[in-house]
């Protein structure tokens, strides 16, 4: 049971996938696209916005390539940020969206970045949440284990030692157990955690091994994000492990951006913290979209 | 921060210990929600509170040995007529002059007792997870609990844990698995932190003796049977069919018995009123409008 239904379940072909959206309609008001994330998770990760911000907006969801109703594509280059920006402008297009508020979660907000960059006359806003972003060094323990990543893992391997991709294939339950830990430090994370790991097994270590070999955008991060011309918003935690606070400090400098802190939430506030994430949403879309 | 804050916070001493009541929200009819003290406090009720108080005026408190009331040691303070009787003070303190009643697990008998004394102060009976002698079964480890009571266990595991010299000396470790044990509803970490943390409000000595004041003065079979048969008020009996504090045949024997309303919560267990707070409310709203109608 969900607490709302989409009007509209449907999917675009482009460059070789198949990708699912959904349209939850509410004639004559603001477009709102939730933009995918890192395609271990898909679209439901929104379930806490999407019947709030439905009952204000219009509202449209996608899956990424590699979850959800999207195809498992194997092709690294279909990851890029900028196919999914092309993704985005397919979807708008299919949607006949002229222009959305965008919001987008973690990679989502490197998404938006690029859907900003590409097609700016579509994005009127974005709403940038616990972005990973490489703006500042990440985290130390997570530095480390980049170096790794396509070595093989030891046999006492823990912690941030799993983020490896030979452990992806192996052990992938195992990894998303810990991975979903790490996002949610708050306590009685207990149903947001189950829910991330049943959909994180509806793809693959494969999958994720694809996704991490796609190729970087040709525009460097911290230009992008100082060039997008739109009104921002970022929301980030002060406990957020995945992607460190500073990075939304420095997203909503570069982007002359507001910032909400919210203290004590790590990378998934909008599940862990929906009220104060929705209101947030709502206010920036009642002021940029009027 | 709470949802909802009471209009009125206030004490009533009552033999030697003083007895905190909170009211909330106006008008009629009035809910007093007796709370299955000392293990736990009037903050059980707390998914109950700002619903209810919206539609009716409820009247809690904290009974003795939790909460804001006092901390009465001894086995002879916290017998059944003294926490009766410090339900019918806070009736008083509180200008109420009737009420439903309405109970958690053992608080059932003496909402039951009360009832049975002071009829005409009481218009209904909520009994939630009720924990009433001779109706149902009673669990085989509340039943087995008698041959350990009073020994030292070397190493107690489990529902050994209930014991006189585990609960006063390592009261935590017996309300994390007693709590632990009921909350067989996934996600319930909310409610077992809350739980655990009143709890352990109260001392373990306090405890014991509390459970051991219970069983004092018990009445027979036939005759505690004949008081609940001869209640002459609408009764709402809910009960989670998957409760191992109190087997929900309790609930359904006391519905049968006292002619009253009976809710089956499915899967629910002995907090059912925390874990699944809207089910528990809006049939507890239904039969307290029905019984407001019905004056």
């Amino acid at each position: 049971m969900r607490a709302r239904y989409p009007d509209i379940e449907a999917a675009i072909e482009r460059a070789g996938a198949r990708i699912g959206y959904e349209i939850y309609e509410n004639e004559g008001r603001p477009t709102v696209l939730l933009m995918p994330t890192w395609t271990i998770i898909h679209s439901r990760f929104w379930k806490m916005q999407v019947p709030y911000l439905a009952r204000h907006y219009r509202v449209i969801t996608f899956d990424g390539p590699g979850n959800g109703r999207s195809d498992r594509v194997t092709d690294p280059n279909r990851y890029s940020a900028d196919e999914y920006a092309a993704d985005a402008i397919e979807v708008l297009d299919a949607t006949g969206a002229r222009s959305a508020v965008v919001v987008g979660l973690s990679l989502g907000a490197a998404y938006s970045v690029r859907l900003a960059r590409r097609a700016p006359e579509r994005v009127d806003g974005i709403v940038m949440i616990g972005p990973s972003i490489p703006l500042t060094p990440p985290a130390p323990e997570r530095e480390a284990i980049f170096q790794t990543f396509e070595e093989p893992y030891p046999d006492d391997v823990s912690g941030w030692g799993k983020y490896n991709l030979a452990y992806w294939q192996d052990h992938y339950a195992d990894f998303c157990d810990f991975f979903f830990d790490q996002c949610l430090p708050e306590p009685h994370s207990t149903k947001p955690h189950q829910d991330t790991c049943a959909w994180a097994a509806e793809t693959s270590g494969a999958i994720l091994a694809a996704e991490s070999a796609a190729p970087e955008p040709d525009e460097d991060w911290r230009e992008a994000v100082a060039a997008v011309g739109c009104p921002v918003l970022v929301i980030h935690g002060t406990r957020d492990a995945i992607s460190p606070h500073a990075r939304g400090v420095e997203a909503a400098r570069l982007s002359s951006g507001s910032l909400l802190t919210m203290v004590g939430s790590g990378h998934l506030p909008q599940t862990r913290d929906p009220v104060r994430v929705n209101l947030a949403i709502r206010e920036f879309v009642d002021e940029v979209a009027a | 921060m709470r949802a909802a804050y009471p209009n009125t916070a206030s004490l009533v001493d009552r033999d030697g210990a003083e007895i905190a009541y909170e009211i909330y929200g106006a008008g009629e009819p009035t809910i007093l929600m007796i709370p299955p003290s000392p293990i736990t406090h009037s903050r059980i009720y707390k998914g109950q509170i700002p619903y209810l108080s919206r539609h009716f005026r409820v009247v809690t408190f904290d009974g003795r040995g939790n909460g804001r009331s006092g901390r009465p040691v001894g086995i002879a303070s916290h017998t059944r007529a003294a926490n009766v009787a410090d339900a019918v003070a806070v009736l008083d303190a509180s200008g109420t002059d009737r009420a439903i009643l309405m109970a958690h697990c053992h608080a059932n008998w003496w909402a039951v007792e009360l009832a049975a004394q002071h009829p005409e102060r009481v218009e209904g009976l909520i009994a939630i997870e009720p924990g009433v002698p001779y109706v149902g079964h009673p669990e085989p480890h509340w039943q087995a609990s008698g041959e350990y009571w009073n020994l030292v266990l070397d190493d107690p595991q489990g529902w050994q844990l209930y014991n006189r010299h585990t609960i006063t000396n390592d009261h935590r470790a017996w309300v994390e698995f007693f709590f632990g044990a009921q909350l067989v509803e996934s996600h319930s970490t909310k409610v077992y932190d809350d739980a655990v943390a009143w709890a352990l409000e109260s001392t373990g000595e306090i405890l014991a003796d509390s459970e051991e004041a219970q069983d004092l003065d018990l009445p027979t079979r036939d005759v505690f049977r004949a008081v609940l048969a001869g209640l002459e008020l609408p009764v709402l009996v809910i009960h989670g069919d998957h409760d191992v504090c109190q087997d929900v045949t309790r609930g359904r024997e006391l519905a049968e018995l006292t002619g009253g309303e009976y809710v089956e919560l499915k899967g629910s267990g002995h907090l059912a009123l925390a874990r699944d707070p809207v089910r528990v409310n809006h049939a507890i709203k239904r039969f307290v409008d029905r019984v407001g109608r019905a004056r």
